[in-house]
Parts: C-alpha cells; structure tokens; sequence
C-alpha cells in the first residue's frame, strides 16, 4: 500500500497560492481512466503524486504542479505494470504501451491490483498475455512485382 | 502453379459469343439501314453523316446492354443457365502451395470508422454463425490519412477483437504511405502475407458480405482450380434517401437479367469490379503487380481503375475470371444523392478513361480491349449523346429553314419535298424500345415468379415503383450526361481530380448546395428550351423530356436526397426491395451494431474524455501500433515547432498532415497526451 506523502520537502517553491482541490479531482480523474476503483488506492496515489510533483515544479503555477502530477502518475502506473507483467527495463515503449492498451481496452478489467502486489497481480499477468494487440499476422512474404505493360501508339511502362 | 483445366468446351464458349455478337451487330445494322435510309432520300449532308457516325456508336452501345438483358430474361424464363460457376460441376481440389486460408481484406481511405467497424463485425459475425469462421483471418489494410480517424478505427479494431476473442484473427495495419491507393494497398498485403493465404476477398468500405455467401465462393474456388477469380454482384441496400432507394429498387429488380445475361456470353471471361470478389492469390500475385503508367495524370501515372486491368492480366494469363449470379448475400452502398453520385462518376470517369492506353496493350485479347472500350463507352457515351442531340437541333433548324421546290425544269408536276418523320419516328421508337424493354422484362419475370414479387411490395406498387424510376431516371439522365460530358471534357483537357474519399452517408442537400450544383443545368435547359421553341418548334416538342430533367433539376435533386421522402415511399411500398421486405441476418447484424456503436458514441460525446489523444487507452494502443522509426534531430525539432503551433493556434489551424506527423511520432504523442490532461485542452488534435 502506498502512503501518503505528509511532508514538504523544504527545497521546494512556495505553493501556497494554488488551489490543489482541482489538481486533485483531475489527477483523481486521470487514475480513474486509468482503470483503477478503489477510492482510497485512488486517494493515497493522488497524494503521492501531488507531493513528488512538487518537489519537480519550476514555477509555482496550477498547470505545471498537474502536468508533473499526471507525469508522475504515468511514471508509477507503468513502473506497476511493467513488474506486473514481468517486462524488462527497455527503452523501448511500445511492449509497455500494448500491455497498457490491452489493460485500459479490455472491458472487466481492473487496475487496482498492480498495486496489491498479492494473487491478482498475478492473475492480471495472466489475463493480459492473450489480450495484447496482434496488429498483423505473421509475415509470410511473396515477390509481385510489376508486370511490364506494352502498348501500339503509346509509350509503354518501364521493364 | 499451372492453370487447371476448364469444364467449358470452346464451342460453348464460341456459340454464346458468336449468338451475342451478332444479334449486337444485326439490330445496329438494321438501326443504321433505317436512319441511312431516311438521310439518303435528299442525299448526305455532313450533318447527317455525322449524325449517322455517332448514332451508329450509341446503337452499338445501347444494343449491348439490350442483348445483355434480354439472354439473361431468356436464360432466367428457363430457369437458370448450367454453365454458371455455382452450377458446373468441380474438377477436382485446387493444388495451390499456400495453405488453405482465406484473408478477408478490407482496405480503407479516410472512411467513416463507425461504419466500417460495424460492417465489418457483421460480416464476421455471419461468418462465426456459418462454424467455419476458423478459416478466415480479416485484415483491415488501413491507408487512413486522417488523425483522428486513424486513432478511431485502432480503437474500434480492438474493441472488436476484444468483443469476440478473435486476437491473432482479425488484424489491422495503417500504412505509412499511401503509394498507388487501393491497388498499391492490396499489394502491399500481397507483398507481406500472401504467402499464409490462398484466397482473399477484396471488401469495400461499404461491403456487406454474408458468412455463407463467403463461404460458397471459397468452395467454388476450391471446386475450380483454374479459376482465379469469383465476383458476386453485389446488391445496393441498407438505404433512405429517395434517390438511393429509386437506385437500389432499380438495381435489384432490373439487375439479375444483366447479371445473367453478363454471365451468358461472357463466361469463364469475366470481369472484376474492385470488391465482393474472392480471388487465388497465388495467380494475382504472379500477374497483377501494376506498374505506373508513363505520363503524367490523368491517363498516366497510377492505374486508378485497377480491378478492370487486374481481370485482364488475369485472363491474359489463362486464368478463369467468372461472375456468379446465382450467389446472394452480397451488399454495397450507394452514394446518398445526385450531386455525390455525380462525384463518384467523376473519379470512375477518369479511371476509365485512363484505360484507352489499355485498348492498345499488345498481346491482349479482342474481348479485353472490347472490356476497356465499354467501359470508356459507358462514359463517353454521354457527349456523344449530347452531341447527338445539339446536332439533331441543327439538323432540324436547316431543315425548316430550306425552302421546298416543288417544280423542277419543265416537269408540269409538283415534286413534293419528302419527309423522313416516319423512319426518323420508328428510329426513336426502336431505341427508346431497346432502353426500356429490359424494365419490362424484369416485370414478366416478375408476373411469373410470384412469390418473388410479393417482396417488392406485389405486381401493382412493383409496376408503379418500375413506372416512378423510369420516370425519375427520364428526369435524371439529361443531368447526368450533362455532368458526365463536362467530366469528360475535364480528363481530356488533363485535369485530374485525385481520388477522395465517396460519401455514404444520408444527408439532405441545402438550396443554396443544390444551386451551386445544377444551377447551370437550370440554365442550359431554359436556354435551349428557349433556342428550339423560338427557332424549331417541331424539335422543341421531342425535346421536352430532356429540358424538364434539366430546368427541374434543383427540386428533383432536393427532394431526392431526403431520408423522409425515401422512408415515406417506403411506407407506402413504393421502391421495396427484398431486403427491405425481410432482412436479411447479415444486414440485420449491421443495423445493429450500427445502433449500439452509435449509442456508445453518444455516451462518449457526453463526457469529457471523448478526444482520443486524452483517452489513456486509445493513446496507449496506438503508441503500441506506432512503428519504432529513429527520429532524427531536424524532425524533432520540427515536432517541437509544430507542438508549440498547436498550443498557440489551436488544431484547426494545422493540416491533416502535420496532425498525423504529431501523432506519428510516440515522444510527441505522449507529450500530447499529457497536456490533454495537464490542462491544455486546446492541444486537443
């Protein structure tokens, strides 16, 4: 489970003009498309998301503490995911994003339990793998190439 | 792979040709004897001449179509023909290398992704209900430029797989370029998995398909190894519009005697139409790689009509290309009114036109290049009826303007001046005759097969609904040549037009729409209603039925285009099809899923999430869909520029191609993704 951060670290602006009620609604709202149900999970990563995102604002502005807020939510949702499923640290996105899409595209599924770290991670693992997007088949290449075309009065195409 | 043998005995092949063509040429010589006769009387003028040379072609035209129709009533008052592909008898199993797989291929250009999407479950649900689903894959080869449509269509690709199980079954693929459209789209299938398919069947956009119908045409395929080719004429439905539905009632009940008749004489030489067809992918691959034309557009360059081309190599090759009649269950979508019907001639009146290099190919067939000329006829026939016409006109306002001599020399006698209004009338008569007795054949078929009537709405509201569209085509045909002669006209003076994505959607036309569109047909018409009756009264008379289609244009293409209209003809029985009278299971299957994709997207549009950048999952899809292309640093800073102008301007100020770079590239449409959410909702693509 994760806690809350309390603290404020002392290095971080001064954000006490900001109204964080919006910022947490919309980063509350940005877990929630994430597919995860459980309000108090919901509530302690929004905390936690809130409180790194401070430490990473530039400018004591409402945009720039949400825009790192659903950076840091990102960050953690695919760390979760990433060890959920097993996947090795790549620079590589798409492995991560198709598990992604397959998670958030697939209806009935959650993602509360890539932070229980119990049984269901493994049974989400599990459900996931026949669920990742197969765009194309196999490839099972053959030679076409273009039939020379000849004609009476017109010029004819290229051999 | 060798060419199998046909069951067909050359005589066959010859006697039905040999019959078609004569009768063809019998009528036009007996049609040229009777003008020739009349024009003779006072000896050929240049006029006339010219007027005997273009009726001569348009006789020849029209007679085609007239003997078409008529062995295909003769053939359906016997009952049938046994020389059709679903009734010869097989020959043995197909011995192709590839494996006994069917690919269902859809391509698609910047359609509606709703429509395709619940077409294409239809299609595949019918086929899951036939329990032979397991053969086929479906392939969505996606050439969609548009951003948003492009991250749609991934989304409603997954759902689909999703919704039934069928992961690794149904796939879809975007290209990155776009290179020869369509044909260039289905070789690039070719050139990566056709070697996992023996057959695949070409869908439209628009294409319905039933699963048994598909599964028929595999095991004729599989029946006849020397065929490459099935086309299943595909039947216009699913549709509101008056315009639409006068067109599909047409279709439908005039359709099968062409059908037949196309089958009669043309046999195991068939033709291909582009879509609804199953073709052996081992012979396409061999022969019909396309290469670009030498020249620039529109008679050079990329081969836009390929599937009339495609047959043809095939045929050339010794492949058998066949239609089958007898196969139903198949189903494509009109254009919704007059002007979009017009649009869509106009792209096909280029391809067809490009086709006159093709007239002139060496080592082609007589009855390919008779394929390509038709096809360029059945566009050029409209400035050659146009032509006809003002020289009629002509013709007439010389005539009345000579002045009779009724003595000559000495002669005591007067010499009456003789008239040819009789063989003139009779000329008329015999090709207004040859125009609608395929109508009334369709009728008498109808008369006899009783039951078949009762679904387009009885004998009394069929002939009335065969009354209406006759009239209806009477009024639309002077706009239509109109259109077709100025499109004509435009590819000749080397105006291309591109290839634009058709619109198939109901939508009624706007006054000020249908201004712009026939406002200058309004004006011929009244113009040359006023030129004849001022200087050729007798000529005005017989020009009636052309100047009413022409200065009634505007309200005739209005009210044609309203679903209400369409819907309350419907309900009177008028225009019924035997689709509308029971529904078929493929297209109740569509309607439905039309229905609740609709509610669903409802649903979404109340919400506030219902951009696809923002969607997590949709953006994440389409991130794992992206191909992994280094991106180098002059494109990256040119993806920073076009961020930072988005953010700026807004979306509506960036070009389709600059919206699908962002979303090409995964950095950028991660960054997009998250200032949709960090609160830059103008980042919105």
């Amino acid at each position: 489970m994760i806690a809350p951060a309390e603290a404020v670290p002392a290095s971080a602006p001064d954000l006490s003009a900001i109204d964080f009620g919006p910022v947490r609604t919309k980063v509350a709202d940005y877990w929630k498309a994430l597919r995860l149900t459980d309000e108090v999970l919901i509530g302690n990563l929004v905390e936690d998301c809130i409180n790194r995102a401070r430490l990473r604002v530039g400018r004591p502005s409402s945009p720039e503490l949400l825009r790192r807020a659903i950076e840091e939510a990102q960050r953690r949702f695919d760390h979760a995911l990433a060890s959920a499923i097993g996947l090795p640290p790549s620079n590589d996105p798409h492995p991560l994003a198709a598990a992604r899409a397959a998670l958030l595209l697939t209806p009935g599924l959650s993602a509360d339990s890539l932070f229980r770290h119990d049984a269901s991670t493994r049974e989400l693992k599990e459900k996931l793998e026949p669920l990742l997007p197969r765009s194309t088949p196999p490839e099972a290449p053959v030679t076409m190439t273009p039939v020379p075309l000849r004609f009476w009065l017109f010029k004819s195409t290229d051999h | 792979m060798a060419v199998a043998a046909s069951v067909l005995t050359p005589g066959i092949i010859a006697f039905r040709r040999i019959l078609f063509f004569s009768l063809v040429m019998l009528t036009t010589v007996l049609a040229m004897a009777m003008i020739t006769s009349a024009f003779q009387q006072n000896g050929f003028t240049p006029t006339e001449l010219i007027l005997l040379i273009l009726y001569t072609l348009l006789i020849l035209w029209v007679s085609t179509s007239f003997w078409t129709a008529t062995l295909g009533f003769w053939v359906l008052l016997r009952g049938g023909d046994k020389y059709s592909i679903g009734r010869l008898l097989p020959v043995g199993a197909a011995q192709d290398s590839a494996p006994m797989r069917t690919a269902l291929v859809m391509p698609i250009y910047n359609e509606d992704p709703t429509r395709v999407t619940a077409g294409l479950r239809a299609i595949w649900q019918s086929l899951q209900e036939t329990g032979r689903g397991d053969d086929f894959d479906l392939l969505i080869l996606s050439d969609t430029r548009d951003a948003d449509c492009w991250m749609q269509e991934e989304a409603n690709w997954y759902r689909m797989c999703a919704d039934f199980d069928a992961h690794g079954r149904i796939f879809y693929r975007n290209r990155e370029k776009n290179i020869a459209r369509k044909s260039g789209n289905l070789e690039d299938f070719c050139h990566r998995w056709g070697g996992r398919y023996r057959y695949m069947v070409v869908l439209d956009a628009d294409s319905i398909m039933s699963g048994e119908t598909l599964v028929r045409m595999v095991d004729m395929m599989q029946a006849h190894p020397g065929v490459a080719l099935i086309q299943s004429p595909p039947l216009p439905a699913n549709h509101k519009s008056l315009f639409s539905r006068i067109l599909q009632f047409a279709s439908n009940f005039y359709g099968d005697i062409f059908i037949w008749g196309i089958n009669y004489w043309q046999l195991s030489s068939s033709g291909y139409w582009g879509h609804n067809a199953i073709i052996r992918v081992e012979p396409f691959v061999k022969h019909c790689g396309l290469p670009k034309l030498p020249g620039r557009e529109p008679f050079g360059g990329e081969i836009f009509s390929h599937d009339t081309v495609e047959a043809a190599l095939l045929r050339e090759s010794g492949w058998e290309v066949w239609i089958a009649p007898e196969l139903k269950g198949s189903y494509e979508e009109l254009p919704p009114t007059l002007i979009d019907y017009a649009k869509r001639d106009r792209r096909w009146c280029q391809g067809n036109l490009q086709h006159l290099r093709m007239v002139f190919a060496r080592g082609f067939g007589g009855l390919s290049r008779l394929y390509f000329l038709m096809g360029i006829m059945s566009y050029v026939s409209s400035p050659l009826w146009l032509l006809f016409l003002v020289l009629t006109g002509f013709e007439a306002y010389v005539q009345s303007q000579t002045m009779p001599v009724y003595f000559f020399g000495d002669n005591l006698f007067p010499v009456w001046p003789e008239s040819y209004a009789v063989e003139m009338t009779t000329v008329l008569l015999v090709t207004l005759s040859m125009l609608f007795l395929p109508k009334i054949w369709s009728l008498i078929l109808g008369l006899i097969r009783w039951r078949k009537i009762k679904t387009y709405g009885g004998l009394l509201r069929a002939t009335l609904s065969v009354f209406l569209e006759s009239l209806f085509s009477m009024l639309t045909a002077p706009v239509l040549m109109i259109y077709q002669s100025k499109f004509v006209f435009a590819i000749l003076m080397r105006r291309s037009v591109g290839w634009p994505p058709q619109n198939r959607d109901d939508h009624r036309l706007s006054l000020w729409e249908a201004i712009q569109a026939h406002g200058e047909h309004t004006v011929i018409g009244l113009l040359a209603g006023w030129v004849s009756y001022q200087y050729v009264p007798g000529f005005f008379l017989w020009l009636i039925p052309v100047l009413a289609g022409l200065v009634l244009s505007i309200p005739i293409s209005m009210l044609s285009s309203s679903a209400w209209v369409g819907q309350t003809a419907r309900k009177l029985g008028l225009f019924l099809t035997p689709e509308e009278y029971q529904q078929p299971r493929v297209l109740q299957l569509l309607n439905e899923n039309l229905q609740r994709m609709e509610r669903d997207q409802a649903a979404v549009a109340e919400s506030t999430d219902n951009r696809h950048v923002a969607d997590p999952g949709v953006s994440a899809l389409h991130l794992a869909l992206l191909p992994n292309r280094p991106v180098k640093k002059r494109q990256r800073h040119q993806l920073r520029a076009l961020v930072y102008q988005l953010v700026e301007e807004g979306p509506e100020k960036l070009s389709p191609a600059e919206k699908r770079h962002l979303i090409s590239d995964p950095e950028t449409l991660v960054r997009l993704h998250t200032m949709a959410w960090g609160g830059r909702e103008e980042t919105q693509l």
